[in-house]
């Protein structure tokens, strides 16, 4: 924004307070925010600009996000954020994707690498529907309690544990699935 | 009812923990931290050599005014090359030391002289990076043994930002086309590519020159479209 360079005055300057704030918002929840952008569908590389997007819109808003409620505006505007960007970033995927099942024949020794079991996992995670991957990657992933996941994607408790079991059921299909694909006597 | 009643824990089969233990150990990388601290006028976590710490903790002041309040720039790593041609940098020398003492014009700056109000930066050590598993590009083995060397690295990159973005925000376009020059040189394949390419839009911007600005940040949007950083390119590209 050019017109806060050079003069910009003092006054304009975020309060030690919000700064102070900011940066307990970065150190909470940063990471969660990443994780979370990059297991709804982002590389890596755009899970990076994800996260820093979500970051800034919070700076700019800091004033209008109520105390206690910084995680719940963090995590809607992450939803908003990776949904938009997941757009561009479907060519990548799906070329991650294709990669991936050129070696369809999957030897324990790869899924042991790191990697690759990101890889697979987010092509798990990516054929979900969005409610329930997002109910999954909090429960089961970020290991949130069914009330704390119930109140971040404000619903009722008991629709965020259903979506939980059908969450569950999905992976583990899929997974099943993946087994069934390893060479007999090379499953992990 | 609690959730556990809700949601009967199950056990997961030796594949499914593989995965899920994988994506649980994924993280940010330390460079993308930095980043976004940059961008939000935080003070950096690095380990900073002592002797670069206080031009550090007397810069960062300034960045939190200007990026908070919506300045925070980027932009992507190929914008370096369009915006290199009209501005041609100056040879400068690449050494180590040249971190601690960047060849850069200070520019007089209307900066707050006290920072007693200030929170200490907060310190990770090397060690502490070295810990981290990274989604970065680097195979992790090269990651950890990389990892110590790369706390100066960085260190010294953000101070060329920071300096860059500290001219910018008093009004000094050469010295931060200086700063951007060192860190050109100095770091070709830097963490901060993206935020240097964006400073030297709004450079040549601060210079005087609108229209070749304009036309790099409308560049800059055509191939950047998704750019978290948009709204700053926009702001020069709609004039």
């Amino acid at each position: 924004m050019l017109e806060l360079v050079a003069s910009e005055p003092i006054e304009t300057a975020p309060s030690e307070a919000s700064r102070a704030r900011l940066e307990r918002m970065f150190n909470e929840h940063h990471d969660f925010i990443w994780r979370l952008v990059r297991r709804l569908g982002l590389s890596a590389g755009s899970a990076d600009d994800a996260a820093q997007h979500v970051f800034l819109v919070a700076a700019e808003r800091l004033a209008d996000i109520k105390v206690g409620s910084e995680r719940a505006f963090l995590f809607g505007t992450a939803l908003r954020v990776a949904r938009s960007q997941s757009r561009s970033d479907r060519r990548w995927v799906l070329e991650e994707d294709m990669d991936f099942r050129r070696s369809h024949v999957q030897r324990p020794e790869d899924l042991a690498d790191q990697r690759r079991a990101i890889a697979l996992m987010d092509r798990i995670l990516t054929g979900m529907a969005l409610d329930l991957r997002t109910v999954f990657i909090l429960s089961e992933l970020e290991g949130m309690t069914m009330p704390e996941v119930a109140s971040l994607v404000e619903i009722p408790v008991g629709t965020a544990a259903s979506r939980l079991r059908r969450a569950r059921e999905a992976f583990r299909t899929a997974v099943a699935a993946t087994e069934s694909n390893l060479q007999p006597g090379m499953k992990p | 009812m609690s959730d556990l009643k809700l949601v009967a824990p199950d056990q997961p089969t030796p594949l499914e923990k593989l995965l899920m233990n994988a994506v649980s150990n994924e993280h940010p990388s330390a460079d993308q931290r930095a980043r976004v601290r940059l961008a939000l006028g935080l003070a950096p976590i690095v380990a900073v050599p002592a002797a670069i710490q206080p031009a550090l903790k007397s810069s960062w002041r300034v960045f939190a005014k200007v990026a908070v309040g919506g300045a925070a720039v980027a932009g992507a790593v190929a914008a370096v090359l369009f915006v290199r041609a009209p501005h041609v940098p100056t040879p400068l020398p690449v050494t180590p030391t040249h971190v601690a003492t960047p060849p850069v014009v200070a520019a007089p700056e209307p900066v707050p002289a006290p920072l007693a109000a200030d929170p200490a930066p907060p310190v990770i050590q090397a060690d502490d990076l070295a810990a981290e598993p990274s989604a970065d590009k680097a195979p992790a083995a090269a990651r950890g043994a990389s990892a110590k060397a790369e706390d100066p690295d960085l260190a010294g990159q953000i101070l060329l930002i920071e300096q860059a973005r500290k001219a910018i925000s008093s009004g000094n376009a050469v010295s931060a086309s200086q700063a951007l020059d060192s860190y050109a040189v100095q770091y070709p394949r830097g963490s901060f590519g993206q935020e240097a390419s964006v400073l030297r839009i709004e450079a040549i911007d601060l210079r005087g020159d609108h229209a070749q600005a304009t036309q790099l940040a409308r560049a800059f949007l055509t191939r950047y479209p998704k750019s978290p950083h948009v709204s700053v390119m926009q702001r020069i590209a709609d004039r």
